[in-house]
């Protein structure tokens, strides 16, 4: 067997496994929709959950949240939600739900810098997407003239000038996705905000189910987080986080 | 008589809040704040507080560091003698001011009893201190079963709580006292703080007085420190405090009541706990909820709701205030939240601040919704659900904001497509939760993972590709541009690779014994390699034109002859018509070879 057809077969092997995920990631979902219209919410969750182990896609995400919701998960419902709007900020109805959660539980949305806010425009990694293509692009029209005697022409400047100011343009919003990626959604009940990282710390307040913090830094099993309530320190197992690392 | 007595930094304090301090301000308060000086060698101290007591009575083994609390590890077992019950209670850290110069003093409290009379040590040990080895002293405590009088036991914090069985949500006082000693004047207590779980404190609440308390038949002047807690948890919390000694420095006002006589002089910060409170929370009772519970506990009543007019037109918002009252606790109240009902827009209640109570009517606090009429068609505000638990008869109590008539006017300025915009985002589907979306249909917009690319650690790798690529490009133009100045690198490249091709069909015509094409490989071998030289085309390169490469002992030696030879063969083989034998030439191989390993070295 020679080299070639070694490769063939490997490739081959990862392909069939890709789409064997995605086929098992799309009967998960399938199931879950169908136990969720029968009301069977925890089922339909933990299929959801099933799908999402395959492929993370945000209308599955969208479902868990609502699964989520109706078997009286709200914080499980914001995080999944939030999620989803993470995948796929686009889509108008993990927005109108976290709104309904938030207005319902009276938990407000943490307040975004302006360069998070922007992140929120477009899916996370479309950023990245930008940021590189727009940076070679204009590299590349900058050089590849002269690498190829090429005459230098107008359009090569002007689309350099463009790629760059699109580069420019989509630093901060990929900025703040690095930053919102220590978002995290308080999905434990009876989780305390503390001042010191300590199981007897004194509480400074009591953080309701599906508040979210912003993770400053971490000790321990402890997260030093940033709250509307001010900063404190909450143990890790209340907090779940939108980016999961 | 009441004095209030405040302390200088503390009304100073107050005043900063008033305004929101620039980034400039906040950099000079924190170069006004005084450097903490933590470079100079660390002390220990380790001592018993008190160190004579009878058998079975607590002390207090106290070890103090001139150091941070985080930089201290103590040995999680403290060597001490084995008849000493010895067991960790509270660790804390305060800034003292030693020799003028702030420092920062951790304290770490042991609670010890011993059973049996004697002399018991604890020996010097080591700790890490910022990661450095230091010896805590020896200390001694001494266990007799008679003492001389008057015997003071151990100085602790008494905890004291308004109840000790409560709902879940249910706020509850707590009052943590120092009473004054016949060897420690009265004093105020520091940095106090209530250890536990399942507890929210309230430091909005607190007050602090000094005043003559009744204990065990004694009067003495007692500091008091007073806060609400609420539970948040059900179950038994242990509660206890914990506090330094600060002598007559306050963390804010203080209520002086009576002749009390206050010492002068430095305060000595020692850390003193309580012994820990039990307190039994119950959860609220569930299945039996009303409408509108929003965690309210206590005993609540609401005012009849006011309206700013009754006269209303569509689309206009018009304010409705509702004042719920009740003996304390009134900041800690959420308001209902407005239902969703057709023909009303209805935003969430704002807070409207506190009312004193007067007479008959307690305190309350003020909510105010703000209502907009979608439709001309309504004659009444919405009720609105609301409810509280009352723990007194352990029941949910109904204090839903009743209707307030109204007439609404249309309004022409508002088009029919305005008031069904308005109307379709309040407008309730039957047995559907309004505000939830649908749900997907397909999987949609997917990912690999959540976690995005510019996260992952390989994409620092992947975004130098290109980078790579273009570095490529870059040398390959610069080698390209520099080659195109010395065409004779070139020229030299290519007759050196046109040489290695001539050799191995030199070699292989040799080998086959065919003189004549060994002849002709020879030569064009010798053009060839002489051409980089003139420049010039290789063929067109002649036997003297080979010989001018060569030097004059090698053109008039064996060398030269050997090209010679060459060159004559050759064009006997070309003009002549009968090609001669050449293959005596094959025995010159070697010195061909050799005359080709010199030309190629000039080159």
């Amino acid at each position: 067997m020679n080299w070639k057809f070694q490769s063939l077969l490997v490739f081959l092997v990862v392909l069939a496994g890709a789409f064997n995920g995605r086929a098992a990631g799309e009967a998960a979902f399938r199931e879950g929709v169908t136990h969720y219209e029968a009301g069977q919410f925890e089922p339909a969750a933990q299929a959801f959950r099933k799908s999402l182990a395959e492929q993370a896609a945000a209308g599955t995400l969208l479902n868990l949240g609502l699964a989520e919701w109706r078997r009286g998960q709200p914080g499980e419902a914001i995080l999944a939600w939030e999620q989803s709007a993470w995948l796929n900020p686009l889509a108008a109805d993990a927005h109108r739900n976290l709104s309904f959660a938030r207005e319902t539980l009276q938990v407000n949305p943490l307040e975004l810098t302006w360069c998070e806010q922007t992140s929120t425009w477009l899916p996370a990694s479309w950023w990245t997407w930008i940021a590189g293509g727009s940076l070679w692009l204009a590299v590349a029209m900058v050089t590849l003239p002269g690498f190829f005697r090429m005459r230098k022409a107008g359009w090569h400047q002007t689309l350099a000038a463009l790629a760059l100011g699109i580069f420019l343009s989509s630093l901060p919003p990929n900025l703040g996705v690095f930053t919102r990626a220590g978002i995290g959604i308080v999905t434990g009940k009876d989780a305390t905000l503390r001042l010191t990282p300590t199981q007897a710390a004194e509480t400074l307040a009591s953080l309701p189910v599906g508040e979210p913090v912003h993770r400053l830094r971490t000790r321990g099993d402890y997260l030093f987080v940033h709250t509307q309530y001010g900063n404190g320190w909450v143990a890790r197992r209340h907090v779940n986080f939108i980016c999961p690392k | 008589m009441i004095l209030v007595l405040s302390v200088g930094p503390a009304w100073v304090a107050y005043g900063q809040t008033q305004g929101v301090p620039t980034p400039d301000q906040l950099a000079q308060i924190i170069k006004a704040q005084p450097v903490v000086d933590v470079s100079a060698p660390v002390t220990v101290t380790a001592s018993f507080d008190p160190p004579l007591v009878r058998p079975g009575e607590k002390s207090i083994y106290r070890v103090t560091f001139d150091a941070t609390e985080v930089s201290v590890q103590l040995p999680d077992q403290i060597p001490a003698p084995p008849s000493l019950e010895l067991h960790r209670s509270v660790s804390g850290q305060n800034m003292q001011a030693v020799n003028g110069v702030p420092r920062i003093i951790s304290t770490f409290n042991y609670d010890t009893r011993a059973a049996q009379p004697g002399v018991f040590t604890v020996p010097q040990f080591m700790a890490v201190v910022y990661d450095r080895q230091i010896v805590v002293p020896a200390a001694q405590l001494e266990v007799k079963a008679e003492l001389p009088e008057p015997h003071e036991p151990v100085r602790q914090l008494r905890l004291q709580t308004s109840a000790t069985n409560v709902f879940v949500g249910e706020p509850f006082n707590v009052s943590v006292r120092l009473p004054a000693t016949a060897n420690h004047p009265v004093e105020g207590v520091g940095q106090l703080q209530l250890n536990g779980e399942g507890f929210m404190a309230d430091k909005n609440t607190v007050r602090q007085s000094i005043q003559t308390v009744e204990q065990n038949g004694a009067k003495a002047p007692t500091f008091i420190y007073e806060t609400s807690v609420t539970p948040i948890s059900a179950g038994l919390i242990e509660l206890s405090a914990q506090g330094f000694t600060s002598g007559m420095q306050f963390g804010g006002p203080v209520i002086i009541t009576g002749q009390i006589s206050l010492p002068s002089g430095q305060p000595t910060f020692v850390l003193l706990e309580s012994e820990p409170l039990t307190i039994n929370v119950r959860p609220l009772p569930t299945g039996n909820e009303l409408p509108g519970f929003t965690g309210a506990v206590g005993s609540y009543t609401c005012d009849l709701p006011g309206l700013a007019t009754n006269m209303l037109k569509v689309g206009e918002p018009v304010q409705l205030t509702v004042v719920v009252r009740g003996p304390q606790y009134l900041n800690r109240i959420s308001p209902p939240l407005p239902p969703t009902v057709e023909g009303w827009q209805i935003f969430p209640a704002e807070r409207g601040g506190l009312i004193a109570g007067a007479g008959a009517s307690g305190p309350g606090a003020i909510f105010k919704y703000t209502l907009i009429p979608l439709s001309a068609e309504v004659r009444a505000t919405p009720a609105i659900p609301f409810s509280s638990f009352d723990p007194t008869r352990a029941q949910y109590v109904n204090l839903t904001i009743p209707p307030v008539p109204v007439s609404v006017m249309a309004d022409e300025t508002l088009t029919n497509a305005d008031t069904a915009l308005m109307l379709s985002g309040n407008a309730s589907e039957p047995g559907k939760k309004p505000g939830l979306s649908g749900l997907a249909k397909t999987p949609g917009h997917t990912a690999g993972s959540l976690v995005p690319l510019q996260l992952h650690a390989w994409f620092p790798l992947i975004q130098a590709l290109p980078a790579l690529g273009f570095c490529g490009l870059w040398f390959w133009d610069r080698r390209r541009r520099y080659l195109e100045q010395h065409p004779e690198i070139v020229r030299r490249r290519q007759a050196r690779r046109a040489l290695r091709r001539e050799m191995r069909f030199l070699e292989q015509a040799a080998a086959t014994g065919d003189a004549a094409g060994f002849v002709h490989r020879a030569v064009s071998a010798l053009q060839i390699v002489s051409a980089p030289h003139y420049p010039a085309t290789p063929r067109a390169l002649v036997c003297g034109d080979v010989l001018q490469i060569l030097t004059v002992s090698e053109r008039e030696g064996n060398s030269g002859a050997t090209v010679r030879h060459f060159f004559t063969a050759a064009d006997a083989a070309a003009f002549s018509e009968g090609a001669g034998n050449n293959a005596g030439l094959l025995a010159e191989k070697s010195s061909l070879k050799e005359i080709l390993a010199q030309l190629e070295a000039r080159l």
